[in-house]
């Protein structure tokens, strides 16, 4: 009997999180990819059209290769860029700087507030036409009229910046495994003769691998996912001409603005295909410069 | 012992029981009547609600209101769901724009029976105003405030630059005021602007096609397909693209930038720009952010002198779900009609649609809500009948507007531009009407 009970233990810890899982995750998700071949407005039943979503995405909706656009442009410049600098930063408190708790945590907050409505309407405040940026410009002799997160050519730059911002996250990960890299190793290096730059190349950043792959793959699937900054920075409307139309926020359009539930389906499983493969070819790529051992 | 444990666990069921039963008896005694209201708030415009509905709540003891309130775009996203679902609040508010695709879809009881009883009185109202929630020949909707675009003119400025505003009953073309507002940049300086952009204006557009079309046939025509022609919509393009080119409106990046901020620090406080379109219960909000004098006119009228303007409702409907729909009906009689409620709401989402409401807040009325007022009723008489948007064509009105930015970029001319909604726009009526 004890041993039975042993057994379902762990099922019954689990159970919360399990309901929460099939309800709020699994069959959401099998609905949605039900609705991805309905023609469904929310208000009334949903009807089976077949592929026709699928179709009229690469067909006559042009929003959706704008918005593909956006989104591959923001993520393959924001993740190198953040991962860069979390990287460089991570390596900087490593050096045993005084009042590393307190930067650390200094350093950690834009990462709590990034992806807030506040710093959305900051953003807008710094990059528009009479923003802070302009204003600045100004003071060194640089007379600037140009709305940064209004023109089409720079306004996902400065949604490229506001990830950059937010590298706390990241950061953090990597300092701690920065942390776990055995002293001895880069000892004997610096023994050897081998210079700092040589000592990372060689010893700390392939030890840290799995962790650079990790932070990769989390920050990829994120940046993605962002919705409120373009969101809110254009209005709701992908500014213009769609220069911050992001995945999520034409999901968002067709579904709740348009009330085509049926179609914003379909977008969403095909934000999940990319992403899946992304990751997959990420995986790929990485067993050449990722180490294990 | 195992026996005393079961007597006990008994008993302690039992007692729970009779509790369980004894609180169900005394809650049939005294049981509150749930009614759900929602309706999209702000901080400010929530506690108007709150004291309407304690209003209510203080004539009807055995009514409890609950309240939802989101934001403008969250308000739409938490409706649709909730009628998905089935779970749509009691009383539900709504605007004129989504009349067709929440009543073809069956989702709010037709209101006419609680008129026709006497439990909902809309006699001495402006007939005109009524009509705002009717779909089908059926009312499902009664207005809260009533608004319709305007023209809006800085007139300090204007004068300051040597010229004057045509009188205020007076029709002016589109052709007319287009020359007016070169005019008007001839005499301005760099940066500013004798109008803002029309094209990101997704209430105005409506106007311009219902200048152009026959009536009755403004958003479909006989075969069902969308109404306006590729010369309608072509034209509505041309205009800005022409102004722009001129001078008179900025480019789109300007007034994207412009359009973005909030009414109170917009491009015509701000002299950046003379002339605006925008919905007329917005006087006040203006006319009280700046020094100069803010004057109204009508929109300019077709080239063939008709006019398009369409009156914009926001309206209480009840769900077709409620289980208390005659309650529901009492209380949007209670908002709209009773004097206390009323005063307290003060013209908070436009003019009202009962005229005793109206003469009622007129002595106490800020100046610029009786202008607004006078305005309302004016082109209430004077614009075609009112019809509501048919499904599918509210929701193109965004493309209507990111078409205009291709157009202003040189991506696409006003012909391809007006060629590109109609596809899009035929595309979207046929899936509601699948």
């Amino acid at each position: 009997m004890r041993k039975i009970l042993d057994r379902y233990a762990g099922y019954v810890f689990l159970l919360p999180w399990l309901i929460g899982f099939l309800a709020l995750t699994l069959v959401p998700m099998g609905m949605s990819f039900y609705y991805s071949f309905t023609n469904y407005n929310l208000l009334s039943a949903p009807k089976w059209i077949g592929v026709s979503n699928y179709v009229k995405m690469f067909t006559s909706d042009y929003h959706f290769m704008n918005a593909l656009k956006v989104t591959f442009l923001y993520v393959f410049a924001s993740v190198p860029l953040q991962l860069l600098v979390s990287l460089v930063l991570a390596f900087v408190l490593n050096k045993g700087v005084k009042g590393l708790s307190l930067f650390r945590a200094a350093y950690y907050v834009p990462s709590l507030l990034g992806g807030s409505v506040a710093i959305s309407i900051l953003w807008r405040q710094i990059f528009g036409m009479e923003g802070i940026l302009n204003q600045a410009l100004g003071l060194i002799g640089i007379e600037s009229h140009v709305s940064w997160v209004a023109n089409p050519d720079t306004a996902v730059w400065t949604l490229v910046l506001l990830r950059m911002w937010q590298f706390g996250s990241p950061m953090i990960i990597f300092l701690a495994a920065i942390k776990q890299v055995p002293a001895e190793l880069m000892e004997a290096a610096a023994i050897d003769g081998a210079t700092k730059f040589q000592q990372t190349r060689k010893i700390m950043l392939p030890m840290i691998s799995p962790i650079i792959l990790f932070n990769l793959v989390m920050q990829i699937i994120s940046a993605f996912k962002v919705f409120t900054e373009s969101y809110i920075i254009s209005g709701g409307n992908g500014g213009v001409l769609d220069s911050l139309l992001f995945f999520t926020l034409h999901i968002y359009n067709e579904g709740f603005s348009k009330m085509r539930m049926g179609y914003a389906s379909a977008l969403a499983w095909v934000l999940v295909l990319i992403i899946a493969v992304l990751t997959v070819i990420v995986f790929f790529l990485s067993k050449r410069h990722v180490h294990y051992d | 012992m195992k026996r005393e444990k079961m007597f006990v666990a008994l008993g302690v069921a039992g007692a729970l029981m009779a509790a369980g039963f004894g609180s169900q008896v005394v809650k049939a005694e005294d049981e509150k009547v749930t009614l759900r209201v929602a309706w999209w708030g702000n901080t400010e415009r929530d506690k108007l609600y709150y004291q309407i509905n304690d209003l209510f709540m203080a004539e009807h003891p055995n009514v409890e209101i609950v309240t939802e309130s989101p934001g403008w775009n969250d308000y739409w996203t938490a409706q649709s769901t909730a009628y998905a679902s089935g779970s749509a609040a009691d009383v539900v508010q709504f605007q004129s724009n989504q009349i067709g695709e929440y009543c073809s879809k069956g989702v709010l009881t037709p209101l006419d029976s609680y008129v026709e009883e006497g439990i909902i009185d809309l006699t001495d109202w402006n007939q005109n105003f009524v009509d705002t929630g009717r779909y089908n020949d059926n009312l499902y909707m009664v207005t809260l405030g009533m608004t319709a675009q305007t023209l809006y003119v800085n007139e300090t400025f204007l004068n300051e630059l040597g010229m004057e505003l045509w009188p205020e009953e007076e029709d002016i073309t589109w052709d007319e005021f287009y020359d007016y507002l070169n005019e008007v940049q001839a005499k301005l300086g760099d940066d500013t602007y004798a109008g803002l952009d029309i094209y990101t204006n997704n209430d105005l557009v409506w106007v311009w096609i219902r200048e152009n079309a026959a009536d009755g046939y403004e958003w479909l025509d006989e075969n069902g397909e969308f109404a306006p022609t590729e010369e309608t919509l072509a034209s509505w393009y041309a205009f800005s693209d022409n102004l722009r080119a001129d001078g008179a409106f900025a480019n789109v990046e300007w007034t994207q930038e412009w359009n973005s901020k909030a009414w109170e620090e917009g491009p015509l406080v701000n002299r950046k720009i003379l002339f605006y379109f925008a919905n007329a219960n917005q006087f006040k909000t203006y006319q009280n952010s700046m020094e100069d004098t803010l004057a109204i006119r009508k929109v300019p009228v077709g080239n063939d002198g008709k006019h398009g303007d369409l009156l914009i409702t926001s309206a209480f409907g009840i769900s077709e779900t409620s289980e208390n729909k005659e309650l529901a009906a009492e209380y949007i009689n209670f908002f709209v009609n009773n004097e206390e409620a009323q005063k307290v709401f003060n013209m908070e989402l436009g003019v009202p649609g009962s005229m005793k409401i109206q003469e009622m807040l007129a002595p106490t009325a800020d100046p610029s809500d009786i202008a607004a007022t006078d305005y309302l009723n004016m082109i209430s008489e004077e614009a075609p009948a009112f019809v509501a948007k048919a499904p599918g064509v509210w929701a193109i009105q965004d493309e209507i507007a990111s078409t205009a930015e291709m157009v202003a970029m040189d991506i696409l001319t006003p012909e391809q531009a007006a060629q590109h909604i109609r596809e899009v726009a035929n595309e979207m009526i046929a899936e509601n009407a699948e």
